[in-house]
């Protein structure tokens, strides 16, 4: 649905280079950058250029912590080339990946959901570009534009889709098959090998 | 004689205030929730949003060979039906009645509508879902990592939460599909839960007996899940959400 989306919104022209100011510069590098996101894509033209001036481009590196089970939420990142896992811990420990987030998705999901904790641990698993936004500005532009309330309640549908699958999965699937579906979600998501 | 029901035994309505709850009260339907109804099937659109008040429905992950994992259990605190206000027009799990019990049934159109307009039942809605993606993320790990004796302490106790009596009618068979283990070993678990004086289990029903106890033996999973509904869904809203 989201592809559908995607091709047929005109995407954010990128003009000939020129002479411009650093602001200019830095105005089409975030452009470039976040229309990597599937999600930011999505949302009509108009929303989008107003949802551009809270977003700063930003790279996650492999390993950064984003957020930690029972921490105030201070972003959300909509990556562009990153990969993001989602991981409940077990006494302490980190135990498991529950979720998977690249390109076509938000890390920052109970902000969607009216509140500013996070349940798991956010840990960049693919060094890469992403927008990012702080809490009060997300909550705001939220509230204002009903496109991203659909574009993002939809995807959060879609991502418990991924966590009960990874239950189910966990169940049943050897090892080899889990990394073969882990492999697979990675690709979809970077795009890349 | 038994107490009318209303729809106030479920959580999310008692919460709403007065006028909201007013409003929706015309369009809540009394509907029984008989045991192994499939609410609704996996890839299948949804008529209503379901509230169960004396029943439990599980939510089942369903594979290609059709065998199942249960993923999360709803009763008297959440819904059924989720992906009517999330804008997934289908869901990829199936919804099936584990303990029979009644429970009141919402239109998707007044749903729609409703939570359109962005107050408290929408408000209430979105925490349960993250309540839900709590206990599924749970469910995975619990699935991974602990023993079958622990998941099913852990399924007794978010079971009965959800009920408003101590005590569960269900197979051991029924136990067993949910927990996607074989029969035998939810056999030899509630065996040991039974000797241990935690559980009296006869003739399909199961009572709990020592609930201190359980809870002692359970995984931390039981707890993880249980403070984040406690802390999302406790009913004062204003200190749960400081965004809103």
């Amino acid at each position: 649905m989201i592809e559908t989306v995607l091709n047929l919104l005109p995407l954010p022209s990128v003009g000939p280079p020129t002479t411009q100011s650093k602001r200019e510069r830095a105005g089409q590098v975030a452009r470039r950058a976040s229309i990597e996101n599937s999600l930011l894509a999505a949302v009509p033209r108009k929303e989008y250029r107003r949802l551009l001036a809270g977003l700063e481009p930003v790279t996650l590196t492999f390993g950064e912590v984003l957020y930690e089970p029972g921490e105030t939420i201070r972003h959300v990142y909509f990556p562009g080339a990153s990969l993001v896992s989602l991981l409940t811990l077990t006494d302490g420990h980190q135990a498991l990946e529950v979720g998977l987030i690249g390109r076509e998705g938000m890390v920052g999901i109970p902000l969607v959901l009216g509140h500013n904790v996070s349940s798991v641990r956010a840990l960049v698993q693919g060094t890469g570009t992403a927008m990012r936004m702080t809490s009060a500005h997300f909550r705001k532009e939220f509230g204002l534009s009903l496109p991203l309330q659909q574009v993002l309640y939809r995807y959060t549908h879609t991502l418990m889709a991924q966590i009960s699958q990874t239950a189910v999965c966990n169940r049943f699937h050897v090892v080899e098959t889990r990394l073969a579906r882990w492999l697979l979600m990675t690709h979809d998501r970077v795009k890349s090998d | 004689m038994l107490a009318p029901h209303t729809p106030k035994q479920n959580h999310l309505p008692a919460a709403l205030p007065a006028a909201d709850y007013e409003r929706l009260l015309p369009h809540l339907e009394l509907v029984p929730l008989p045991l192994g109804w499939a609410v609704h099937e996996a890839g299948g659109a949804q008529g209503y949003l379901y509230f169960p008040t004396t029943s439990i429905v599980s939510l089942l992950s369903v594979m290609e060979d059709g065998s199942s994992a249960e993923i999360a259990v709803v009763g008297n605190e959440g819904v059924v039906g989720i992906a009517l206000f999330m804008g997934g027009e289908t869901t990829p799990s199936r919804a099936v009645v584990q303990s029979a019990g009644d429970g009141y049934r919402l239109r998707a159109s007044v749903l729609k509508t409703e939570f359109g307009q962005g107050g408290d039942l929408q408000h209430l809605l979105l925490r349960y879902t993250q309540a839900l993606i709590t206990q599924m993320a749970q469910t995975a790990v619990c699935n991974r990592y602990h023993s079958v004796e622990q998941q099913l302490c852990r399924w007794l106790l978010l079971s009965l939460d959800r009920l408003p009596l101590n005590e569960l009618t269900m197979t051991q068979e029924l136990i067993a599909n949910m927990l996607g283990v074989r029969r035998q070993g939810v056999t030899e678990a509630a065996g040991k839960l039974q000797a241990a004086g935690l559980i009296h289990y006869s003739h399909g029903k199961i009572t709990v007996l020592d609930r201190p106890k359980l809870e002692a033996r359970v995984c931390e999973c039981y707890a993880v899940v249980k403070r984040e509904y406690d802390r999302l869904l406790s009913r004062k809203p204003a200190i749960v959400d400081p965004l809103s």
